[in-house]
Parts: C-alpha cells; sequence; structure tokens
C-alpha cells in the first residue's frame, strides 16, 4: 500500500469572483522509502499540491489516502494524521520567542509523545549530528539561514515522522548555506525516509531522490527516474525547463 | 444551540426584573422594617444640607432622616450619588428615601412623590463686593451661575432668557468663578450661600433684600408608597412641633473657617484637617480596585472575541458570535463611556443589586474589552501566518498553537498598546464619581468643595494619578525589555 496516494486532486482560489485553478486532476501514489523531487516553473502549483498533503490547503475536489485513511474527509483526526507527515517550510517558520531547544521540543512535549527530559535528550543527540548542539539555548534570530533550516528539519524529525514534506527548502538560503542543508537532507535520505521536496536543487535530485515529477499548470507532466528525465526526456516542455536551470 | 437558549433565557430574564421593578406595588415600609434600616439616597455635595466629612456623610439632611429612622426604630443605609441621580435611584427602587435638599417640580413630580415640607429655603444672589448688580432685575443679560440641575437652574433659565446661564455641579466651583470674574453672580439656596460666602472669607456677598424665590425641602418617596409617605409626614410633623427641626438647622449653622493663610496652611487644610488625606487614599484605593479588575475582565472578555473574531470556522454558532462580538464592538466603541456606565448602572444591572463599585468594575471591563479585542487582534495579525500553520503542521491543534505559538508572540507585539489601554483606564474611572463612587478624583472633588481651595486637592490627585502611570511605564519597559531578549542578534 503506498504511504500516500491522491486521487482526482482539483484545487481553485477565488480571487475577487474569478476562479483561477492551481490544480487540474492530479493522480499519484507515493511509496514507503521513496525520495519524489518536484519541480517545475513558478506558479505550476507544486507549492499548492505539497500543502494539500498535510491539508494546509484544502482541496476543493479529489481525495488523498494517507496510509489508506482519507485526510480530505473532514471528519478526519488531522492533528494525528499531521503528526506522522513532517513539513518543512521554505522560510523555516521557527517560533522566534522560544529557543532551538524549545523549538524543538514544544510539540513532542505538548503532544505527551516524550516526557520534557527525553525530548530534550533527543533534540540534543539530533543537534549534535547537524552540528548545532552549541546553539541549543540560543534564540532563532541569532542563527543563520541555513542553520535555521537545519532546526526546523530536526523539529520535523523528533516527531519520528512517516513522511516529510519539504517545500523549496533552499529557495531563501544563501548560495554557500545551500550546501549545509542539502547535506543533512542526503543523510535522512539515507536513512531510508520517505521524502517529497519542491525544489529547484539538482544535487539533491541527482544525489538523492528516486523519483523526478515535472509539474506545470496544474498537472503533472513527467514522473520518472532522474536518470531518465535527465538522459532521455521526451517532453518537449520538460527538457526546455531542464535546460534553463541546468 | 444550548448557549443560543440560555442567552436568550438571560436576556428575558433582565427584561423580566425591569418588569418587575417598574411595576411592582409598594411594599417599601414592610420591607424596611423587616430588613431593620432604610435605604436613603443623597447627593452629598451641598452643604450643609449633606455633605461628605472624613468618609462619613453628614448634614441637616441626614440628621432629619436619621431623627425619621429612629422613630421608625431602624437604622439608617446612606447612598450618595449625583444630584441628577437622585430621584432616579427612587424611580428605579434602588432605595426608599430620598433627601438632598430638594424641593417640589412638576418635572420632579411625574416620577416621584413629594413629602411635607421640612425646611423652607430662599434662593438668593451671590455677588462680588464692588459689583454694580443691586436688584435682581440687574442680572439680565449677566452671566450667572447655577448648581446644574438644582431650583436656581430652573428657575433662571426660565425667567433670565437673555442672561446667560452657566451651569456647574458644585455651587462652590460656581463662586470660584465669581471671585475670578468669570461670573457676574451665582444663585444658590441660603443657607449654603452663606457658607460659601464664609468660605471665601467674605470676598463676595448675597445681596441683601432680594429673594428670588423660596422653596420648599422635600423627601422624595417612590410614586406608589402611600404608607410610607403618611409615616414619613407624621414624623416631620412631629418633629416641627417639639422644635427638632430648627435644632438641628441651628447646628449646622456654621460662620467661618479658620482661612489657609500660607501654602503649608492649604496643605494643612486639604490634606490634614479632618483626616481629609484618608479620603484621598480610600479613594485611591477604589481606583486601583475598580481598574484592576476591570482589567482583569477587559483582557478576558477582549482575548475571548478577538478570537472569535479571528476564527475562520462557518459554523452556524460561530457566525452567531461573530454577529455578536460585532455589535459588541460597534455599540461599545461608538458610545461615550459616561453613557455606558449610566445604562449598566441605572438599565441593564439595576436590578440585580450588585454594588456600585462591582457595577463600576463590570462597565469598565466591559467597555475596555472592546479596545483591548481590537488590540489583541491586531497582535494576532501581526504574528506571520506561517507560524500557526508552523504549529498546526507539527500536529498540534489550533488551541495549543494559539496559546503556545501565536499569542505569546501577539502579546509581545500589542504590549506597549496594551499598557497604554491600562494608562488610559486608570484615569477614565475618574467617571466613576457620576454614580456616586468616591475615587480618587472625587474624593479631592469632595475635599475642594469643602475647602474652596482648589490647588491642593486637585494637584494632590493629579500627582497620585502621575505617579501610577510613571509606575506603570517604567515595568512595561522593564518587561519589554525581557520579552524582547529573543530578538537580539
Amino acid at each position: 500500500m503506498p504511504v500516500i496516494s491522491v486521487k482526482n486532486l482539483y484545487k481553485e482560489f477565488k480571487h475577487s469572483g474569478k476562479t483561477q485553478r492551481i490544480l487540474n486532476g492530479i493522480n499519484i501514489d507515493f511509496k514507503k522509502g521513496e525520495r519524489v523531487a518536484i519541480i517545475g516553473p513558478s506558479g505550476s502549483g507544486k507549492s499548492t499540491f505539497l500543502r494539500c498533503l498535510n491539508r494546509l490547503e484544502i482541496p476543493t475536489s479529489g481525495e488523498i489516502l494517507f496510509e489508506g485513511k482519507s485526510i480530505t474527509d473532514p471528519k478526519c483526526n488531522i492533528d494525528e494524521i499531521r503528526q506522522n507527515i513532517g513539513m518543512v517550510f521554505q522560510h523555516f517558520n521557527l517560533f522566534p520567542h522560544l529557543t532551538i531547544l524549545q523549538n524543538i521540543t514544544l510539540a513532542p512535549v505538548a503532544l505527551k509523545l516524550y516526557s520534557k527530559k527525553n525530548a530534550e535528550e533527543c533534540a540534543l543527540a539530533l543537534l549534535e549530528k547537524v552540528g548545532l548542539k552549541d546553539k541549543a539555548n540560543t534564540y532563532p534570530a541569532k542563527l543563520s539561514g541555513g542553520q535555521k533550516q537545519r532546526v526546523a528539519i530536526i523539529r520535523a524529525l523528533i516527531m519520528n515522522p512517516k513522511v516529510i514534506l519539504f517545500d523549496e527548502p533552499t529557495s531563501a538560503l544563501d548560495p554557500e548555506m545551500i550546501k549545509e542543508v542539502i547535506n543533512v537532507m542526503n543523510d535522512i535520505a539515507k536513512q531510508g525516509m520517505t521524502m517529497i521536496v519542491v525544489t529547484h536543487e539538482m544535487s539533491f535530485v541527482r544525489e538523492a531522490a528516486t523519483r523526478v515529477v515535472f509539474m506545470d499548470k496544474g498537472r503533472i507532466l513527467a514522473d520518472e527516474t532522474p536518470e531518465e528525465l535527465f538522459n532521455n526526456c521526451q517532453n518537449v516542455r520538460v527538457s526546455r525547463f531542464l535546460q534553463k536551470i541546468i | 444551540m444550548k448557549k443560543f437558549l440560555k442567552c436568550i433565557a438571560a436576556v428575558c430574564f433582565v427584561c423580566f426584573c425591569f418588569f418587575i421593578g417598574a411595576f411592582a406595588k409598594g411594599d417599601s415600609l414592610e420591607n424596611i422594617k423587616s430588613r431593620g434600616y432604610i435605604k436613603v439616597s443623597t447627593n452629598a455635595e451641598f452643604e450643609p444640607f449633606e455633605y461628605k466629612d472624613a468618609d462619613k456623610i453628614k448634614g441637616i439632611d441626614i440628621d432629619i432622616i436619621k431623627k425619621i429612622a429612629e422613630y421608625l426604630g431602624v437604622d439608617v443605609q446612606i447612598n450618595d450619588v449625583s444630584f441628577d441621580a437622585v430621584t432616579l435611584e427612587i424611580k428605579n427602587k434602588k432605595c426608599d428615601l430620598a433627601i438632598s435638599a430638594m424641593s417640589y417640580s412638576e418635572e420632579r413630580a411625574q416620577n416621584v412623590s413629594f413629602s411635607d415640607s421640612y425646611y423652607t429655603s430662599k434662593q438668593v444672589i451671590i455677588v462680588p463686593n464692588e459689583s454694580e448688580i443691586k436688584s435682581e432685575k440687574d442680572l439680565h443679560g449677566k452671566s450667572i451661575g447655577v448648581a446644574m440641575g438644582f431650583t436656581g437652574d430652573i428657575y433662571c433659565t426660565q425667567h433670565y432668557s437673555d442672561s446667560k446661564i452657566e451651569r456647574y455641579s458644585k455651587s462652590s466651583d460656581a463662586v470660584f468663578d465669581l471671585l475670578n470674574s468669570r461670573l457676574d453672580a451665582v444663585v444658590v439656596d441660603e443657607v449654603p450661600a452663606r457658607s460659601l460666602v464664609n468660605l471665601s472669607n467674605n470676598l463676595c456677598k448675597i445681596l441683601d433684600g432680594y429673594c428670588l424665590f423660596e422653596e420648599e425641602y422635600r423627601i422624595v418617596v417612590s410614586k406608589d408608597e402611600d404608607e410610607l409617605l403618611n409615616v414619613v409626614n407624621e414624623t416631620l410633623h412631629k418633629m416641627k412641633e417639639t422644635g427638632e427641626v430648627e435644632k438641628i438647622i441651628n447646628s449646622y449653622v456654621k460662620n467661618s473657617q479658620t482661612p489657609s493663610v500660607d501654602f503649608i496652611g492649604q496643605i494643612y487644610n486639604n490634606l490634614v484637617y479632618k483626616n481629609r488625606y484618608k479620603m484621598i487614599f480610600d479613594g485611591f484605593l477604589t481606583t486601583l480596585e475598580i481598574t484592576s479588575v476591570a482589567l482583569l475582565i477587559g483582557i478576558t472578555l477582549g482575548l475571548v472575541v478577538s478570537l472569535i473574531k479571528i476564527s475562520k470556522s462557518s459554523s452556524i454558532l460561530f457566525k452567531f458570535l461573530k454577529a455578536l462580538a460585532n455589535i459588541y464592538l460597534t455599540i461599545i466603541r461608538g458610545t461615550p463611556l459616561v453613557v455606558q456606565l449610566f445604562a449598566i448602572y441605572y438599565l441593564i444591572l439595576s436590578a440585580t443589586g450588585l454594588n456600585k463599585i462591582t457595577i463600576a468594575m463590570i462597565a469598565f471591563g466591559i467597555n475596555s474589552g472592546a479596545y483591548v479585542a481590537e488590540i489583541i487582534r491586531s497582535g494576532i495579525l501581526s504574528v506571520d501566518a506561517g507560524q500557526y500553520e508552523a504549529g498546526r503542521s507539527l500536529g498540534l491543534n489550533s488551541f495549543i498553537t494559539m496559546r503556545k505559538i501565536v499569542l505569546p508572540q501577539a502579546f509581545k507585539n500589542v504590549l506597549p498598546t496594551l499598557v497604554n489601554e491600562f494608562i488610559q483606564l486608570v484615569k477614565e474611572t475618574a467617571v466613576a464619581g457620576f454614580i456616586g463612587i468616591t475615587d480618587l478624583s472625587r474624593a479631592g472633588d469632595i475635599i475642594r468643595s469643602q475647602t474652596y481651595e482648589p490647588f491642593v486637592p486637585l494637584a494632590t490627585v493629579a500627582v497620585i494619578y502621575l505617579a501610577v502611570v510613571t509606575l506603570t511605564t517604567f515595568l512595561m519597559s522593564f518587561m519589554e525589555r525581557r520579552l524582547r531578549a529573543s530578538d537580539k542578534r
């Protein structure tokens, strides 16, 4: 059974009377252990699609199943499902009024997944892996962008999610900081985590992705392995886009 | 839906209470006897008939009421309200009797009943010593000071339509303006007029031999209380026959008071003499008490209202609550605080029997809540939407996300504005004097009306307010510095 299964997904926004269709009938399955990169031009609906997967956006129609349970059903316990779907944002969204350690331990302690002490130990161990243990008691304002994003990844990771969604995790970073975040993501990939990543970062696509999905105008135009995509792409629109960014 | 029904039930209950209050047949006499005391309303700002001395209410009227109570074999509970409110108190059955140097007028008689006269007062004219006003005819075209709502006001308004009538809440203020050449004459009852002239150290005088008209002071009773009225009249007759009334009046004829020659003397006279500082201190405590409880009510109410307004839920209950919140905000922010205080005191909560201070706390709390709601709402909106999303994406429900992530940041952002609202509230509670609460401002007012020296009481009150506000500002900057610790790079 796929971890996430998307059937006939549509999403429309209404802007001053005009209806704008962002997602135009998406069907796709994500299997356990897959690392899927979603690429495509801006405005193609990648981020909206990703945000539908944990219902930060509510789809207009269609169905999304997480481990066989519908998350589009209004009656489902979305908070419980979200505990299993981590999310990393483009702008990090760390909580500025809390220290790094508090940022990471807030949710697991509030949801009683860990005792406070266990959560802190676990957070410190994870921080050590990414080389930020010494920042545990500082506030986010003191960190660089790359450091913030690594903390955000750990904040998602400590929940032991089954999937992590990455929404353009490196787009807001200076070039020299991209590498440190990509390295952390590649490490997570090696441990077998299921990852769905909206990105333009080809080094992640080449090194870690098992599948690449190309989206344009709310549709999936290609869904292949990285080798297939880079070496013999049949779709004109896709190859033109790839030429531009590589 | 249940909550909705409860709301309707509550509204019905309040209406019912009004109904009972408005149409119940008079049975005060029995109530007084079983209760063991008479509830009496007065406006203790009319020396020597009723006035505050330290924290006690004294005066000719008060002594007369005490005698009546003595005949009835019960105690007296005096309730001090503004003069405009005295008849309202009777009409709304907040008290049994009202005595406040009040004379008969048709307007008043529409709402309340009057007893027989217990004292005949003359309306006299006070003028500066060197005045060109020699008789009542000279009053035409002049500016005349009167006490608002008093008989002098009604008389002059009718007879001197070509004059400029200035209405004061205290006749002592009118005399003060007279001495400062802002007025040409003051029209006021005779006995207080004598005291006022004495207190001014004879810088002004009563125009000899000219009395605008006489009036009879009467006790006020609710319209349907014939039985109580009869008892009051009988007692008054007995008191007149035995000379008790005259004795009481004579005991209040006060010739003069030691004038304050210097600043130290003024301070002594206004703050130390007769333990007047105690009134200021008690008033200060009352102000603090009202402000702090009102603030708690305001923040709680404001938080709830702002969360209702900000929620995106489309359920019927929430739509109803949102409409309610909007009505609340519109009414509270669209009407003056004094009007709200009066409405809550005389209409909405008049049947509940809550004491004044509690009602003031509720009224100020409700008022503050509307402003706090908008402050908190703007605070919540100032927090990036990504913060809420990040919380929810971790599996936290909306309540925990708001409490642990959004609200702490929102509060930090609006702290200066919230403290400003508190500062505003401290000063706005001065309005409580309108329903007869002796708060800090009113304590100063009362002393001023007794000593006739405005500087020391006003300055004392101002300095105390200033000290509270300064201390609050200091505490805020301390708190802000701590909250801003996370912002430093």
